[in-house]
């Protein structure tokens, strides 16, 4: 242990003063604060955001008059932890209206940034360990081995008895202390950013998370060190050892998940048929429930039963006034069946969405399956899960939604609002059809001088009289004691490390498999070699 | 000693060059270096234009769906209809994606304007992809000249001077009567070809690919290839020099590879990552907040069915469009300024980023394409414009109703003739041409022009005055 330790010691102290070490510790940190920075700032600017649209929200549920006026918006909070791994769930959007007629399955919203800046603002702390420490890992080690053996160091070692198992343990934990020691210093850089400037407090769970986030950086860098030092040992020289490095770096960095994932998405395509089948259902459902509408005459067109008076500002949501108690009742029919045929589509248009969804994402599998063969494309899945910023966190959130409209309807039907006047009008239960307001009962009035009628109703007069009736005696606004609050929380860490089991014991495999073969490799590595052997290119 | 012949061949001085060249290219062309670069940009560049192709087909594809809803939407439409219909403006599936895709897989590419004042207009991006993916780089020309082939360049040439230098093999060489120069300029073809050569046949097997994928490319289109293609191999020149500069100034060749690995970094990774950074602090968006009102015009509920109004000939609407008209006006140059605002910030990010040389080589390479920021402004120019030439069709439509009201633009105050489908305006969109993409680049181009020099200056400079003598 104490050759173990000194090994250690030695090649930590090595790295730490090297130059190569101290540019990218130094580029890494200043990347770092500039990274969390930004993250901070933007995650602020969604904070405020998202408060002032819970607001707005709650303010909009007071005023709302009928029952299908009321659609709650449900918005997605921002994830602190986004600042460090900002994963795809930005471009998903975080706001959802919860209504009858349509399952969740999708999400809106969401101020996305500057859209003509998109590729520059990917840049997180995930991306700088992937990029800037993976590559200081594999500069550290890839004259381990063979640098030595050019100096002949390697064998002035191995002459004083030490084994060679020690010796790798010692290369390998030196490079990884001096890889962490440049993560901490970029961690803490990035945290003071975080608490200091941000005022930014991470409760315990996402304290948790980050500490596993950190982690799972460490293990990815403990993961290039062995790249680095298995390189080292199958090189002749240091600089072929640095060369290959570099190119393995440009490749699992960059074009292995740039390849595998542009495949994955030219694999999946977009959906196009799904939309069509969506399309095709929402004109198969407003056909029917047109056919219902114009079922009873008294429901389609201007007549004396009918209100003159009809807002409608969101999908399937109408306000009616001074309506007649027949005209309403036949109305309500209407709507009842409404709901149930507009649920049953809503359920299929769904299902069909959700078979799609599946089915693409089979598709792109394969093409995933082999970008996770980059140790920093699994690096990305597994810190997107930790910050709860993953797509899966997403589908979490449309599933929390779907999970809420149930409980909404269940709150719509427990009021009876389907079968509810209210659904509809505010009009007191005792109506006053508009002909009322000219003297006439709407059963009195023949087809023919609605028309008349109707222009009398629009005179100033009566528009000034149901004006001053509002102002002293408005309608009553619809009672939401009751009403489930939406609620959400990002799954805790031990479902986010869950759902990310697969890379885990990829990244388990690979440290086993690289271990394994640096340990064997060098147990037959020739102390002899290098420069003195070969002068050839 | 036919080096030395070659050498002393007075007026001759290139034929010694062309000796060490191919000296030079013997070497390298066995290396695995060589093989490994080879290997990744012909497989990169083929499979990128792969990808390109049945990513364009697709999108092409989808774009039909959109027009053809219109054509519904507007088959039956009446003059005044035509006011509350939104008119897509479609900025169409980029072709040359595969060339510089300049982020038009990401920045909007569709806006629907209606006439009508209720109506607020918006940009959307409706692209064809999977916004569950992981964010990558696009895969195109510009991504292989700027990060495989500089990084290939550095690789090929880290140790062109300080290797054979510690191997003493330069001093061998000087020792032959050749000139410095000579050696410099050999060694700098020599691994210049080697960029060309792999470059030349990924960009020939990506054009045979596009033409499998049947992704015809028209004249103008191919003067574009070949400017990006010339840009290419123009920037391999100076990644080699750069490469070279720092061989001859580091004199060892690990830490020659281990500086050049840090300035790519910079270069393609820290700098252009740090502008994008820096540009929200120093110049933050507009904010959103507090202008809603204006953005978003009131509804009135006070207008009056047409044929009652018609009585006191619409005053009251007529005042009230005139309100919301002003309303419009006020909040679409509210919204305008904000997009102006998010292109600036990203024309100031791209012009931070530019320090880099490899981005300065993306810039360049997108101008000349006419693709990138270029391409985005112009869709936006163009969208807007596209208002007043429906907004001049539905006017001449509708003043040639004598029985219309000419509330501009409320549907039911404007006229209920049936409006012509086929006549309504499309919008089309002009792409950059060859020669306004060379204008637009000509600045960005000159730049690396004179760092390309510098580059190969300050490389034969350091090379002049370079000690030979190697390690003992």
């Amino acid at each position: 242990m104490r050759t173990l330790s000194a090994i250690v010691h030695k090649e930590t102290r090595h790295h730490l003063v090297s130059f190569r070490y101290l540019v990218t510790t130094a580029l890494t940190v200043v990347l770092a604060v500039l990274a969390t920075l930004a993250g901070t700032a933007d995650f602020a600017q969604r904070r405020e955001g998202y408060r002032d649209r819970l607001e707005q929200n709650r303010q909009a549920l007071e005023e709302v008059p009928v029952y299908s006026y009321l659609q709650p918006v449900v918005v997605r909070p921002p994830e602190p932890l986004g600042i460090v791994d900002r994963g795809p769930v930005g471009r998903l959007g975080d706001e959802v209206v919860i209504n009858v007629f349509t399952v969740p399955a999708a999400a809106i919203g969401e101020d996305r940034g500057n859209p003509y800046l998109a590729s520059f603002q990917g840049f997180d702390l995930t991306t700088l360990v992937r990029v800037v420490l993976g590559l200081q890992a594999l500069l550290l080690t890839f004259d381990a081995f063979v640098g030595e053996r050019d100096r002949r160091t390697l064998e002035l070692t191995l002459a004083h008895g030490v084994s060679r198992r020690t010796v790798v343990a010692g290369k390998y934990l030196g490079a990884l202390w001096a890889s962490l020691a440049a993560l901490a210093a970029s961690g803490a850089g990035g945290l003071a950013v975080i608490v200091l400037w941000g005022g930014i407090d991470l409760d315990a769970q996402a304290r948790l998370r980050l500490g596993v986030a950190f982690a799972a950086y460490g293990a990815y860098l403990s993961l290039m060190v062995l790249v680095g030092l298995a390189l080292s040992l199958a090189a002749r020289r240091a600089s072929q050892s640095l060369a290959y490095a570099i190119l393995a770096w440009l490749v699992l960095v960059f074009l292995l998940p740039s390849v595998a994932v542009a495949v994955a998405a030219e694999l999946r395509g977009a959906g196009g048929e799904v939309r069509q089948t969506v399309a095709r259902l929402e004109r198969e459902r407003d056909r029917r429930l047109d056919e219902a509408l114009a079922a009873d005459p008294l429901r389609t067109g201007r007549n004396a039963h009918s209100a003159p008076f009809v807002y409608s500002t969101l999908p399937r949501a109408e306000l009616r006034r001074y309506g007649s108690g027949r005209y309403y009742d036949s109305l309500s029919a209407y709507h009842q069946l409404e709901a149930v045929v507009g649920m049953r589509y809503a359920e299929r248009i769904f299902e069909e969405r959700r078979r799609s969804g599946r089915e693409r994402h089979a598709a792109g599998r394969a093409a995933e399956l082999l970008a996770s063969l980059s140790p920093a494309f699994l690096l990305e899945r597994l810190t997107e899960s930790l910050a709860a910023t993953s797509a899966a966190d997403h589908d979490e959130f449309l599933a929390a939604c779907r999970e809420y409209r149930r409980d909404f309807i269940a709150f719509l039907e427990s009021r009876q609002a389907f079968r509810s006047w209210r659904w509809f009008t505010d009009d007191p239960p005792e109506t006053r059809p508009w002909t009322t307001f000219l003297g006439f009962r709407p059963e009195d009035v023949d087809a023919a001088a609605v028309g008349d009628l109707a222009g009398r109703f629009r005179s100033p007069e009566i528009q000034d009289r149901l004006r001053d009736e509002l102002a002293t005696d408005p309608p009553l606004r619809l009672d939401l004691e009751g009403l489930p609050a939406f609620r959400w929380e990002a799954p805790d860490l031990a479902e986010a490390t869950r759902r990310v089991g697969f890379e885990v014991a990829l990244f388990l495999t690979f440290h086993a498999l690289l271990g394994a073969c640096v340990l064997t490799r060098f147990r037959a590595y020739g102390l002899r070699g290098g420069e003195l052997r070969s002068h050839a290119r | 000693m036919k080096l030395r012949a070659l050498g002393r061949l007075d007026g001759a001085p290139w034929r010694g060059v062309a000796a060490l060249t191919a000296r030079e290219l013997g070497e390298l062309w066995e290396s695995f270096r060589f093989r490994a670069v080879l290997a990744v940009i012909v497989l990169v560049m083929t499979i990128s234009a792969a990808l390109n192709a049945a990513h364009h087909h697709a999108e092409a594809g989808a774009r039909p769906e959109i027009l053809e809803r219109y054509a519904e939407e507007i088959a039956d439409a009446t003059v005044g209809s035509l006011a509350d219909v939104p008119h897509p403006a479609i900025k169409p599936p980029w072709r040359l994606a595969f060339l510089a895709e300049g982020q038009q897989r990401q920045t909007p590419n569709v806006y629907r304007q209606a006439l009508s004042a209720w109506e607020v207009p918006v940009f959307e991006s409706r692209h064809r992809g999977d916004e569950r993916r992981h964010e990558t780089e696009p895969l195109d020309w510009t991504f292989v000249i700027r990060t495989v082939l500089s990084l290939a360049a550095f690789l090929l040439g880290y140790d062109a001077v300080c290797g054979p230098r510690q191997r003493r093999l330069l001093e061998l060489t000087l020792a032959q009567a050749v000139e410095r120069w000579q050696v410099l300029a050999a060694k700098l073809i020599a691994i210049w070809s080697c960029l060309a050569v792999p470059f030349v046949c990924g960009a020939s097997l990506s054009l045979a690919t596009l033409a499998l994928f049947g992704l015809r490319l028209t004249g103008g289109e191919l003067v574009k290839v070949t400017l990006v293609g010339a840009l290419g191999l123009g920037a391999a020149v100076l990644f080699v020099a750069v490469a070279l500069v720092v061989s001859a100034r580091i004199r060892e060749a690990n830490r020659s590879l281990t500086a050049l690995a840090l300035v790519w970094v910079a270069a393609v990774v820290v700098i252009p990552a740090a502008s994008g950074l820096v540009t929200p602090l120093i110049r933050p968006l507009p904010g959103e907040a507090g202008d809603g009102g204006v953005l978003a015009p009131e509804e009135t509920s006070d207008w009056r069915p047409p044929e009652w109004a018609a009585e006191d000939d619409y005053a009251l609407e007529r005042e009230s469009a005139r309100v919301h008209n002003r309303q419009f006006e006020a909040a679409e140059s509210e919204r305008r300024r904000r997009v102006e605002a998010q292109l600036g910030q990203a024309a100031l990010t791209r012009w931070l980023a530019s320090v880099s040389p490899m981005h300065l080589v993306q810039e360049s390479a997108e101008r000349l394409a006419g693709s990138g920021q270029a391409r985005d402004r112009r869709f936006v120019a163009e969208a807007w414009a596209f208002r007043e030439v429906l907004a001049a069709h539905v006017r001449g439509l509708d003043r040639g109703d004598p029985e219309s009201p000419h509330v501009e633009f409320f549907s039911r105050y404007l006229s209920s003739r049936p409006a012509e489908a086929e006549a309504v305006p499309r919008f089309t969109f002009d792409e950059i041409s060859w020669a306004a993409g060379l204008r637009l680049a000509a600045v960005p181009l000159a730049v690396l022009v004179v760092l390309t020099l510098v580059a190969t200056a300050a490389a034969f400079l350091s090379f002049e005055r370079f000690d030979v003598r190697g390690a003992p």
